[in-house]
């Protein structure tokens, strides 16, 4: 069975998403949203944007259970953390290879 | 030598039968299939057993120790893999029924260094489908349905390496593979009696190994003693330019005697509010085997302040999301066995890339403050979990609510782990001993575990499943 991935989101789409997303709740000043009750229903429907198309009642229901759960979750995380602590990844840019041949003609 | 003998024995004792001509690669070879026909598909241990290409490496491994030839300790011995290595040209599906047709035209790290050691594959192993990265609720989410515990086919091996638990303990094979993000090693090898080890993160390439968590998955020995796992680790570990994340800190180890005076932190754990009689009891035991006959000193040990769990959480549920995108934003997705595991993966496209990057500044933050615990301590110490494994068709929200476990920080920060049976519970299932050590202090940790088992037997009890 080919894989069926939804087409691409544009900015309007994005910008639709983010009012969403908005409906989350209000932002706290470290940034996290206050969860409101409607909270995991609106994360569900940035999830059906995301995917396309809706999700059956059932397969609906778990993920707004699993939405409370990582609600909960940001509630958790919600620690103030120094300015500029930086996350704990590091990128690595790619040095060129470049060719004798192309040295040489300059 | 009778070959049904020595099923259950160590792999580096398994080694040594081989080299010193008392048993053949290929006869152990011939009856470790034979047992996972027969015994490993009823415990659903089982993805796919690798018969012919297993018998043409025995014969070679047989075919170069006879003429003096031997690659390492574990030249010959037999062994599994959980279904997440790829195995050239052989199917690889993750536990998923929505990966079912998935074949890799390569080897995973991994596979090709156990295999220019010697070791003979025999078998890809059961799993929880996608080691569980959505969460899952059953223990039947996997392709090869629930994994049978071997001391008791009403309850459950653990995950996500089931079938490398179950298989180590119930004499399937040598020793096998498995991986961990959170738990996915420690808790089978607790809940199957056997000794895993999950080693620093970074130490063993992930090459070729499915992607749950870039940043948390590990790979590790599943065994039947500390002595097999750093025999193993030796060989597993080292830089490969394929895995960034690979690292080329040399692991080296000695098993001789613990020095006296050896400072354990002794995790906190809350035996009483969780149920946990035996594991209270089976721990201070074991905590009197460090003090009495190591002249250990135990101290209570507490970690600094930080979500731990709540960050791991984040992390992996982000990376999980990324890894799987194609899947979750395929109807294949609705395959999965798991209506839980669906919803948890779907969830994690949710989660705001603020909020990883928030984990990942905590998880930045926390690891140079909580590693200076080994400071006042050689290794911490607790039991893997509190209670022996659940029923298998209860639901894991349930029997996990007083499991206990330390996983979340270790997870986070990258450390070692080793989890060693230290006794039993009310229904004669094991139970585990955790020692977490350092970052890159496998050889510490390894050591201890040694030691005690020099001086217990737990590790040598074999369940019922296990008997020939």
């Amino acid at each position: 069975m080919q894989d069926q991935v939804p087409r691409k989101m544009t900015r309007r789409d994005l910008g639709k998403a983010a009012l969403v997303a908005a409906s989350l709740g209000t932002l706290a000043p470290t940034g996290h949203a206050i969860p409101s009750p409607d909270a995991p229903n609106a994360a569900a429907a940035i999830i059906e944007h995301l995917l396309g198309k809706p999700m059956d009642e059932e397969l609906r229901a778990y993920v707004q259970a699993a939405l409370k759960d990582t609600l909960a979750t940001w509630n958790k995380l919600n620690i103030a953390i120094p300015d500029g602590t930086e996350p704990a990844f590091v990128f690595q840019p790619v040095p060129a290879r470049i060719s004798k041949e192309r040295t040489r003609g300059r | 030598m009778d070959v049904e003998r020595i099923l259950n024995l160590p792999a580096v004792e398994q080694g040594r039968l081989i080299r010193t001509g008392q048993v053949t690669s290929e006869a152990l070879t011939t009856a470790y299939l034979h047992r996972l026909e027969s015994v490993g598909r009823k415990l659903n241990a089982v993805a796919r057993t690798l018969p012919d290409q297993a018998l043409e490496h025995a014969r070679i491994a047989d075919r170069e120790i006879q003429a003096g030839h031997v690659r390492s300790p574990i030249h010959g011995v037999p062994y599994g893999a959980k279904d997440l290595f790829a195995v050239r040209n052989v199917p690889c599906q993750w536990g998923s029924p929505a990966h079912a047709d998935q074949v890799f035209p390569y080897d995973a790290a991994a596979i090709q260094r156990l295999r220019d050691a010697g070791a003979v594959l025999l078998a890809k192993l059961a799993m929880i489908e996608l080691a569980g990265g959505g969460g899952y609720e059953y223990a039947s989410a996997s392709i090869t349905g629930p994994c049978l515990n071997p001391w008791n086919t009403e309850r459950w091996a653990g995950g996500s390496s089931s079938g490398s638990g179950a298989a180590v303990a119930a004499g399937l094979v040598g020793f096998a593979l498995g991986t961990e993000t959170w738990g996915s090693i420690t808790v089978p090898s607790a809940f199957c009696g056997i000794t895993g080890l999950r080693p620093t993160y970074g130490r063993i390439s992930r090459f070729g190994a499915m992607a749950l968590s870039w940043t948390m998955d590990k790979i590790g020995p599943m065994a039947r003693t500390a002595e097999d796992c750093a025999a193993l680790l030796k060989i597993l570990a080292g830089p490969d330019a394929r895995d960034p994340s690979a690292s080329s800190k040399r692991f080296t180890y000695s098993l001789g005697k613990v020095p006296h005076g050896l400072r354990l932190g002794v995790l906190p754990t809350d035996f009483a509010t969780n149920g946990a009689r035996s594991a209270e009891r089976a721990f201070q035991d074991a905590c009197s085997v460090f003090t009495s006959r190591m002249r250990a000193e135990l101290g209570e040990a507490k970690l600094p302040d930080f979500p731990y769990d709540a960050a791991a959480d984040t992390i992996i549920s982000v990376e999980g999301a990324s890894a799987f995108q194609t899947l979750i934003r395929s109807p294949k997705l609705g395959l999965l066995r798991d209506r839980s595991q669906q919803a948890g993966l779907l969830a994690g496209l949710a989660i705001p890339g603020v909020e990883y990057l928030h984990a990942m500044r905590i998880r930045a933050l926390a690891a140079p403050q909580a590693v200076a615990i080994f400071q006042q301590f050689d290794a911490l110490i607790a039991p893997t979990l509190l209670h022996g494994a659940p029923p298998v068709s209860k639901s894991l929200n349930e029997s996990w609510a007083h499991m206990g476990g330390n996983g979340g920080p270790g997870n986070l920060l990258g450390w070692p782990s080793v989890s060693v049976p230290m006794g039993f519970d009310e229904d004669g299932l094991p139970l585990g001993l955790e020692i977490i050590g350092a970052p890159y202090e496998e050889a510490t940790i390894l050591r201890l575990a040694h030691a005690f088992q020099q001086e217990t037997d737990w590790h040598k009890r074999v369940p019922p499943a296990g008997r020939p």
